[in-house]
């Protein structure tokens, strides 16, 4: 009887066990890579020409985001400060401190201090800080506890999903207009009657807020109409204490806010 | 069933139209070139590229260190780089926007600067300017509509091939080294015995004022003024007439209902006084807004009434060549520019103007007399509404005549604004013959000039006419020389300076109506040049120096400008603020910041003439004769559309945007009739020929264009230029060798003849007239494919751009609708439900927002201002003259331009009326008629053929296309990775990055709006060539072995809220998302806590809507009712184009409607383009 298969067939079932095995390697390793951290640099944490301590500036003596990072509310980009900022305090505070020996060269000399970025979108990634800060998107969503952090680091990911996820589900990150940089925010600390005061004070009514809070709850329209019935409804809805989830809903109906989820809203 | 829509066959009868002779002639390699989905060639390897197999070596070699490279795909580290010290109105992230103006022949464009972080990147019109303001049915509107030489300006501060350092002798020389130059002569000057200033046109006071201290301090000096194309002709008419040196004039087009040109390309190249496009758009509205009412939740009805035929300009043109003003013409005369003086003549005695001789209308057959005739008679229905305009080149008698004419139509005052400059601005200056005389030596052996110190932008050497050798002249003498680019003067200089860009340097100018405007400085001069103003201060001595010092605290306070001394030329400039502000004296740092602000100084225009008295003319010498055949052509030297005189040479974006009429990139060519081109013996466009005139001769590639007055050829010139960047090295042939100082325009006598080898030059042979190749040759082959754009993308058959009479529109406003397949087609019933899954139609997705645009062709001209702006708003890279040879030009908007005739048309009508006794004449007829239709049956282009072409009364329209914005999108449909897809507010999206080239979306679009990334255009040179091994290949070609751009220079002008895009992604219109983006935004930060984020009325501007000169062209939110898009899509004159295939386009078209007279000769036939296609 003739061979069926030819000699060279033999070791045809190790190759395909050995190919499959390198396969399944790449595989996984590129899995491993693309979905860590990692590869998104969240903990990206590089060192900076001058050790400056966000903790500092902004846990400790309460700084404003926005002292420093000047026109994050009215352009695309957030600045960094320019060394003249720096020296609006150091030419007292800390004047000869070792630590801002560069502050004090770039201040004299013109020549900047090069910071190394943190957190870096891709080139294509058109990310404008403006439109967030005024529609009730803080710092902190994208940033992290920057008050906390003696280095900055990178605490979110900024990968496209990421953002869609917040953008998809506002509701879960809107916060009043006055909390964007408070670092301690706790919807749970909130007044109920003057969250609500204040949202009638931009020209939302009573019985608008009452038919959102009633859309949003899946609660059949009660037609009322007053304070008293919208706060009574609040409570009776959440709870004791006001949470994410009234805040983020009250806000997103009010203010309508429908994030865009199209390609050419980050993508030119 | 499934509906299957064929193309429809272009009507037997009627108008024909077409883009090319080629598709006139319907040659096989035109019907090639159409029926592909890209244009033949743009997916291939061809001509003397690589061919597929060296191909695939070269991209083995790459693959192989592409594998080395892999160790970087870790994001490399990246640096935040804040300012030291805060900048006075700086936002990162936000431009800046700077009021300026550019100088230009008639005065300067008024302009805003957008820069960002120090970057000047895009140029616009100031609609703030009195020049850029007019009055439209008893309202203040105002434009900021440019041209495209401004808009393509700000690429050339970034050219990397400028001038960037001192020249001492050709050498390159530092600036300390003029300046001990500059001391000694300053020492030994004198009286200025011997010393000549050259400059160039200008309008600024301060040059002026700098110009009368230098006579000042050298009495003896001599001053010459010395441009290509100048306004000697147009000042000595004037002067001729009205007794005065120093009128402006501003015609007020918006007022006048009838305007006759005289070769004047007023609304192309010859824009005389400021913008007279919008004024003569604002004229030639067909329609107005009889009403709106308020509709439902809302809503707006706009309702729109056709004017009358009184109250709609008319617009006649006589020209040699089509321009874009005979293509808004609505009767065009052609005629040899030569002819236009005899032309003039008829038309002033037709109007009873008193002192013109009978003129013998040698040339002139029956019928053109008629025409001039008819359209005299027409003009005196209208006194002080009607104007005649004289074209720039024109000789001063037919300025003279024009002037006479228009205070006998009692134009003066009305149509035509006649000012007077002030008297101490206007200084008389020697020409260029006087300068060859003085350079010469003379009987004592001395020249009349030793040292010659030249600001113009004309290049002495390459541009001046033939018969001045300047070249010798100059030998021996002391040429200092300002430029910007290093063009043969440059490198024959004593000293040559780099000049400052206009951007770059303190200045001011006039604008035609004499608003006086300060030219500020967006960023310091990049290659650290010096302006005319600079130069000529520092020949005034140190005492200017010492002034500037003096003031110096002041200057850098109010400019805020950096520490260093400032400029004196902006000492000079405030000097002469003062002296024109007058009143506005007291607190003068407030009015000087309002004019660098607003740019411009309120009420400092010229002084109206008060009772101008025209004097009569005078005719000097016999009237020249019309070129009488093949053996005696006329030969015109034309400006050009893309290099002007040569001076934008080395613009890149100039370059490859195709000519107003002869859609040719890259080069010039001898335009001529299609009846010459035959007479000639010539058979295909490209063909070479060797033309003799003036005892001398050149070669030019021949390019026939109908309508173009016989037996002329019209040639640009700027081209072939040996000294320049790379850009503008190799293109086109040189003119300027054929033109004599008596032959400034146009010369009679030429002959041509057709080239039947291939000829190889020396490079000193006086005939080579083109930039050499690397072996020092010249070659002229005897043909070349000239790099022409007109027949890529076209489109058959199909009723595109539409347009009617004005009296077809009165008898039914909505005509248009009903144009083509559009008259025919059924209610479209898709199986495909434009909606969501939970039911939201995709036009309800964003409520707020819905973005669409109109363009009307009844205002559009042609005139390319729209591919400008755009290639500067969207970062769209130049690829090269090989790579629009094979149609892979990458401009998102084309500018499609029609040419009609009435073809058959006419030989019918005139058989139907030729009287039945006359049997034998009207059997011949219908013969014609009828094997004419026979012979086209069967192909797609039935009764063509240039044999019964009538090239006197013929038609152009232009219509720019772009991506349509389809709500039915077939391109979207096709997209294996969802690359391309709708956005809820209505825009057609391009994700760039998740595009992977499948090309299928381009493939798919009935437009052909799309553009492919062949290759890195915007990394790579692709214009130079590169030895890989043993090839040499296109540098775009060689892939990783290729040269990257030489200069990192050319990304400053790149817009940073557009990707740059890379090889391999589609491309297209995108509706300027970016601005769209940015008022989105702008809503929403201004919205904060409410729900209002509604962008406001007419709010976005797109970029070509922002540069369109005739405001054409309408972008809108459909949700906004008050935006003006909605009132444009309201008129009866909006169709889709290819509405029969149901992408249901935002884009939409407004037709053009025409005003003709129906009793001109071929007046019947005006205006009816598309009325036969069915």
């Amino acid at each position: 009887m003739p061979q069926f298969f030819p000699r060279w067939t033999n070791t045809l079932p190790l190759k395909i066990v050995i190919c499959l095995v390198l396969l399944g390697t790449g595989v996984t390793a590129a899995v491993w890579i693309t979905f860590t951290p990692k590869y998104t640099r969240v903990g990206y944490q590089p060192g900076q020409p001058v050790p400056y301590s966000h903790r500092i500036h902004v846990g400790e003596l309460g700084m404003d985001c926005r002292y420093c990072h000047s026109f994050a509310e009215t352009s695309s980009h957030s600045n960094v400060p320019t060394a003249e900022t720096c020296m609006n305090c150091h030419r007292q505070v800390k004047a000869q401190s070792p630590n801002l020996a560069p502050v004090r060269e770039a201040y004299a000399t013109g020549k900047p201090v090069e910071w190394v970025r943190v957190h870096k979108s891709p080139d294509y990634v058109y990310f404008n800080h403006s439109v967030h800060l005024n529609r009730g998107i803080s710092c902190q969503d994208c940033h992290g506890r920057v008050d906390e952090m003696e280095v900055v680091h990178q605490a979110e990911p900024h990968s496209m999903g990421w953002c869609l996820e917040c953008h998809r589900n506002p509701s879960k990150k809107l916060r009043p207009l006055g909390e964007v940089v408070n670092f301690d925010y706790d919807p749970a600390s909130l007044e109920r009657e003057a969250f609500y005061g204040d949202l009638m004070a931009e020209g939302h009514d009573a019985p608008e807020l009452i038919a959102a809070l009633e859309r949003a709850n899946g609660l059949a329209p009660s037609g009322s109409g007053d304070f008293g019935s919208l706060m009574t409804l609040a409570e009776k809805t959440f709870g004791e204490t006001m949470k994410q989830e009234e805040v983020g809903q009250q806000l997103q109906s009010a203010w309508g806010i429908h994030p865009p989820e199209h390609c050419s809203a980050c993508h030119r | 069933m499934k509906r299957i829509w064929h193309h429809p066959q272009p009507p037997a009868t009627g108008k024909r139209y077409w883009r090319s002779l080629g598709e006139l002639e319907d040659r096989p390699e035109f019907r090639g070139w159409l029926e592909r989905e890209f244009p033949a060639g743009a997916s291939e390897f061809g001509g003397d590229e690589v061919s597929r197999r060296n191909f695939i070596r070269l991209m083995g070699a790459s693959t192989a260190l592409a594998g080395l490279g892999a160790a970087s795909c870790r994001r490399p580290e990246a640096y935040i780089v804040p300012f030291a010290h805060n900048v006075e109105w700086t936002t990162p992230g936000k431009p800046v926007l700077y009021a300026t103006a550019m100088p230009r022949l008639d005065g300067c464009t008024p302009l805003v600067v957008t820069s960002y972080e120090g970057r000047p990147t895009k140029v616009d019109g100031n609609p703030l300017h009195p020049g850029q303001r007019f009055a439209e049915d008893g309202e203040e509107k105002s434009t900021s509509g440019t041209d495209h030489f401004t808009q393509a300006s700000v690429l050339d501060i970034y050219d990397p091939d400028r001038s960037r350092s001192f020249l001492n002798e050709g050498i390159p020389s530092d600036p300390s080294s003029f300046d001990g130059y500059l001391e000694k002569w300053l020492a030994e000057a004198g009286s200025g015995n011997g010393v000549g200033f050259l400059v160039g046109e200008t309008s600024s006071p301060t040059r002026a004022r700098i110009i009368r201290d230098l006579k000042i301090r050298y009495p003896e000096a001599k001053f010459y003024r010395y441009e290509v194309i100048n306004r000697d002709e147009a000042r000595a008419g004037w002067a001729a007439a009205l007794g005065s040196e120093r009128i402006a004039v501003v015609p007020r087009l918006e007022r006048a209902k009838r305007i006759l040109s005289l070769d004047c390309d007023f609304l192309g190249m010859d824009r005389v006084g400021g913008n007279p496009v919008r004024g003569f758009v604002s004229g030639r509205r067909a329609e107005k807004l009889a009403g709106v009412h308020d509709g439902e939740d809302g809503h707006k009805t706009y309702e729109w009434k056709p004017r009358g035929e009184d109250e709609m300009n008319r617009l006649y043109a006589v020209e040699a060549a089509y321009s874009v003003t005979g293509g808004m013409a609505d009767h065009r005369l052609r005629m040899p520019l030569s002819q236009v003086l005899r032309a003039a003549l008829i038309l002033a005695r037709e109007l009873g103007v008193e002192g013109v001789e009978e003129v013998e209308p040698a040339g002139l057959n029956v019928e053109r007399v008629e025409w001039l005739k008819t359209a005299a008679a027409d003009l005196r229905r209208f006194p002080g509404e009607a104007l005649v305009l004289a074209g720039t080149r024109q000789p001063a008698e037919v300025h003279h005549l024009a002037a006479v004419i228009n205070e006998k139509l009692g134009a003066f005052g009305e149509t035509l604004q006649l000012l007077e400059a002030p008297e101490n601005e206007s200084i008389p200056f020697l020409g260029v013959a006087d300068l060859w005389r003085d350079l010469r030596t003379g009987e004592d052996g001395q020249k009349g000039i030793r040292t010659l110190i030249s600001t113009t932008p004309a290049d002495l050497l390459y541009d001046a006419p033939d018969n001045y050798r300047f070249r010798e002249a100059l030998e021996g003498v002391e040429f200092v020389h300002l430029g910007m680019n290093r063009n043969l003067s440059a490198l024959a200089a004593t000293w040559h300076i780099p000049a400052a860009h206009y951007l770059e340097a303190w200045g001011d100018l006039r604008s035609s109506d004499g608003t006086y405007s300060v030219t500020q400085p967006l960023i310091l001069p990049l290659y650290g040049g010096l302006s005319e103003l600079d130069l000529l201060l520092r020949f005034l001595g140190p005492e200017e120096a010492a002034v500037a010092s003096d003031e110096g605290s002041w200057a850098t306070n109010a400019a805020a400008v950096s520490t260093e001394a400032p400029s004196p030329a902006l000492v000079a400039v405030r000097k002469t603020f003062e002296e024109l502000g007058g009143e506005f004296s007291e607190g003068a740092g407030t009015a000087w910041n309002y004019a660098l602000r607003d740019g411009f100084l309120p009420r400092s225009g010229y002084v109206p003439l008060e009772a101008p008295a025209v004097a009569p003319v005078r005719i000097r010498g016999p009237l020249p004769e019309p070129p009488a055949g093949v053996d005696s052509l006329e030969i015109a030297f034309q400006w050009d559309s893309k290099v002007y005189d040569g001076r934008f040479v080395n613009n890149g974006w100039l370059q490859e945007t195709p000519d107003m009429v002869t859609s040719l990139t890259w080069g010039n060519a001898a335009v001529m009739s299609v009846a010459t081109f035959k007479a000639l013996g010539l058979k295909r466009d490209g063909q070479r020929i060797r033309v003799v005139v003036n005892g001398r001769s050149a070669y030019f590639p021949a390019q026939a264009i109908p309508g173009v007055a016989d037996n002329c050829l019209m040639v640009a010139v700027g081209y072939g230029q040996t000294a320049c960047g790379e850009v503008g090295y190799g293109a086109g042939f040189d003119a300027y060798p054929l033109r004599t100082s008596e032959t400034t325009y146009f010369a009679r006598g030429a002959t041509a003849e057709v080239i039947e080898e291939d000829l190889i030059l020396e490079a000193d042979d006086p005939e080579a007239n083109r930039a050499p190749d690397r072996d020092g040759k010249v070659r002229v082959a005897r043909w070349e494919e000239l790099a022409l754009t007109q027949e890529h993308n076209s489109m058959e058959g199909r009723a595109l751009a539409r347009d009617g009479g004005l009296d077809e529109f009165h008898e039914d406003p909505e005509f248009s609708r009903y144009r083509g397949m559009d008259s025919h087609i059924p209610e479209n019933i898709s199986l495909y439900k434009p909606e969501t899954k939970d039911g939201t139609p995709f036009n309800e997705l964003d409520r707020n927002h819905q973005w669409a645009m109109t363009i009307d062709l009844s205002a559009c001209i042609g005139c390319r201002a729209c591919m400008m702006a755009c290639q500067a708003e969207n970062n769209i890279p130049i690829v090269g003259r090989e790579q629009v040879l094979i149609g892979r030009e990458m401009a998102w908007i084309r500018m499609d331009r029609y040419f009609a005739d009435s073809g058959i048309a006419e030989l019918e009508e005139e058989a139907e009326h030729t009287a039945p006794e006359d049997h034998a004449k009207r059997k011949e007829l219908k013969k014609t008629v009828k094997s004419a239709q026979k012979a086209a049956k069967g192909t797609s282009n039935p009764q063509r053929g240039v044999g019964l072409l009538n090239e006197d009364h013929l038609e152009m329209i232009t219509q720019p296309l772009a991506c349509q914005h389809c709500e039915s999108a077939s391109c979207e449909t096709v997209c294996p990775v969802n690359a391309t897809v709708h956005s809820d507010d209505g825009l057609n999206a391009m994700a760039y990055n998740r595009c992977i080239g499948t090309r299928y979306c381009a493939n798919n679009c009935p437009y052909k709006a799309r553009r492919f990334n062949y290759f890195d255009y915007n990394k790579r040179n692709p214009l130079s060539r590169t030895k890989v091994g043993p090839f040499e290949v296109g540098n775009l070609y060689a892939g990783p072995f290729g040269e990257k751009l030489r200069s990192d220079v050319l990304g400053l002008q790149k817009n940073p809220n557009v990707t740059v895009r890379m090889r391999g992604v589609m491309e297209k219109c995108t509706y300027c998302v970016q601005r769209v983006e940015t008022a989105k935004i702008a809503a929403k930060v201004a919205a904060r806590g409410s729900a209002d984020v509604k962008v406001g009325v007419d709010a976005v501007r797109t970029a070509c809507q922002q540069a369109c000169p005739a405001e054409a062209i309408v972008f809108g939110n459909l949700r906004q009712p008050a935006d003006t898009v909605n009132a444009m899509k309201a008129s009866p004159r909006n169709y889709e184009v290819l509405k029969y295939v149901g992408n249901r386009p935002r884009t939409t078209y407004l037709a053009r409607i025409k005003n003709p007279n129906r009793e001109m000769p071929g007046g019947r036939h005006v205006g009816q383009m598309t009325k036969h296609m069915h």
